[in-house]
Parts: structure tokens; sequence; C-alpha cells
């Protein structure tokens, strides 16, 4: 079936959804992938025009993991905009890697799983992406 | 609790599974495409530009295949970002999507979906590149 620009799939029942707002590609792969990990849908936006693509377009959200750096410098109104008009979306307004890492751990001990591992290694392999670093057999 | 919490939880992809880069930029489109993978059972990483695509392969995680829209804004476009990939990393399978009807020259030995695609006739291109594999 053809997928549709605009109409988007309800999410599985019993499932959160969480929207993760980075603009770091290396972060928001692995903080999604984190997630994923611990039970959750994860959505991946890497803008503020995208975050309010995905919330207009009708998808459910549950958490919002929103980045202060997210472009446009727009973050706070974003967040305001938000909290006044998807009150139901929990939103967590983070500053840097280290703060995102422990708040999606947060998010894991709340979620439907324990979280397979601790938020530091999330920084770690973070920091590893970001160094380009390649495996041995490269 | 933790029996309970466990039941809870869907498969996941197995490491093992053929890693999909998905490059999009068109958000909703790029939601709908890498769940329908990931429910497929491949591991997908997203990207919504070239320059993403093309420092997540820098960073040295594996990828089987990109899935690249040819239109994308910023420096480079798809047909770029697989020229790119096919310079420095040869071994990723390159798959094509377009809006346009007239793209002109595609990278030689890739294959191209006009929007709006099939996700069945995707996800079955894909596994048939990756049937090596597996």
């Amino acid at each position: 079936m053809p997928y549709s620009e605009t109409k988007y799939r309800p999410s599985p029942a019993n499932r959160e959804v969480v929207l993760v707002a980075e603009p770091d590609v290396f972060a928001r792969v692995v903080l999604a992938e984190y997630l994923r990990e611990c039970g959750f849908e994860v959505i991946e936006a890497g803008s503020a025009p995208d975050v309010l693509t995905v919330l207009r377009s009708g998808q459910e959200i549950d958490i919002l993991l929103l980045d202060a750096q997210l472009s446009d410098g727009s973050c706070f109104n974003l967040a305001r905009e938000v909290r006044e008009n998807y009150p139901r979306i929990d939103v967590f307004l983070t500053f840097g890697i280290a703060r995102s890492a422990e708040k999606a751990g947060e998010i894991c001990d709340d979620g439907p799983l324990y979280r397979p591992y601790h938020p530091q290694e999330v920084v770690r392999r973070i920091q590893r992406l970001r160094r380009g670093l390649k495996p041995p057999s490269d | 609790m933790s029996a309970m919490k466990q039941s809870c939880r869907e498969p996941e992809a197995d490491l093992r599974a053929p890693v999909v880069l998905v490059a999009e930029d068109e958000i909703l489109i790029r939601i709908t495409l890498t769940q329908h993978l990931r429910n497929a059972g491949f591991r997908i990483i997203e990207a919504s530009g070239a320059s993403e695509a093309i420092g997540i392969l820098s960073s040295g995680e594996r990828v089987d295949v990109l899935f690249t829209d040819v239109r994308m804004p910023g420096d480079s476009d798809g047909i770029r970002l697989a020229q790119w990939v096919k310079q420095n990393h040869p071994g990723v399978r390159i798959v094509f999507a377009s809006g346009e009807k007239n793209i002109g020259e595609i990278v030689h030995g890739t294959r191209l979906f006009p929007k709006p695609y099939d996700l069945e006739e995707v996800e079955s291109y894909i596994r048939e590149l990756v049937a090596d594999l597996e």
C-alpha cells in the first residue's frame, strides 16, 4: 500500500511514543536506539519545523525529548507551543548530550522495560561516533 | 514486574539484521518508510539529508543499504551522496527514491523508486539486495 504524505498510521496500542528532537545526528540516532531498546516507539526529528510537522500530522506523541540547541534557536518557543497546544505531551528540555542521555535514562526507568545500559554508555557512544572512529577491520 | 514488562516488548531487530540508512528530508515520508522497514526486521538509521548520511557512514557505523531521496536540501543531493558512497563505501548497496519524473542519469547499478512508492515493494527489493548477507 503506498504511503500517504499527510496521514500517519496510529501507533500500536499500549506503547508510548517518544519524539526525540535533536539536531546532532549522532546523538539523535543513539538516543533513539536507546529508547527503542527500552521498549518505546521513537520518532526522530532534527529541527523545530520537523517537530511541528509530526505534531500537526495527528501522530500521537506521549513524550517530547527536546534539545535546547535545536535549530533556529526556537526551542523555548517550541516547548511553549507544545505545552499550550498539546498539553498531554510530557516535554523534557535538555542541554547537552550528557543531560539528554540522563533524561533518556529517567524516561526508560519509567518505561515498559528496565533500561538496558547506563546512560553514560549512551554518551560514550555518541562521542565515539563524533570522533569518527572506525572499527579495526576497515 | 519484570516478566510483565518483558511481555509488553515487541520483537526488536536482531543485531545481525541488515542495516538500512534512510536519507530523506521529508519527515513524514521518512517516518512511514522507516517504521515499515523496522517492523520488517531491518535495523534502520535515519538521516534527514546527505550530510547527516555522510556523517553516519564516516563514523564507522555499519551500513548495508543506503535508501536515499534524490532531491534533498543542503550541500549535496542524493546523487552526490551516492557517488560519494560508491567511492568511499563501495560495499554499500544503493537505492533511490524520487518524486520527479525526469531526474537525468542516476548512479549506475542502482534502482529508482518513483514516489509514491509501495512500501512492500521497497522492502522486497531491499531483501533481495541483502540476501547474501543473511
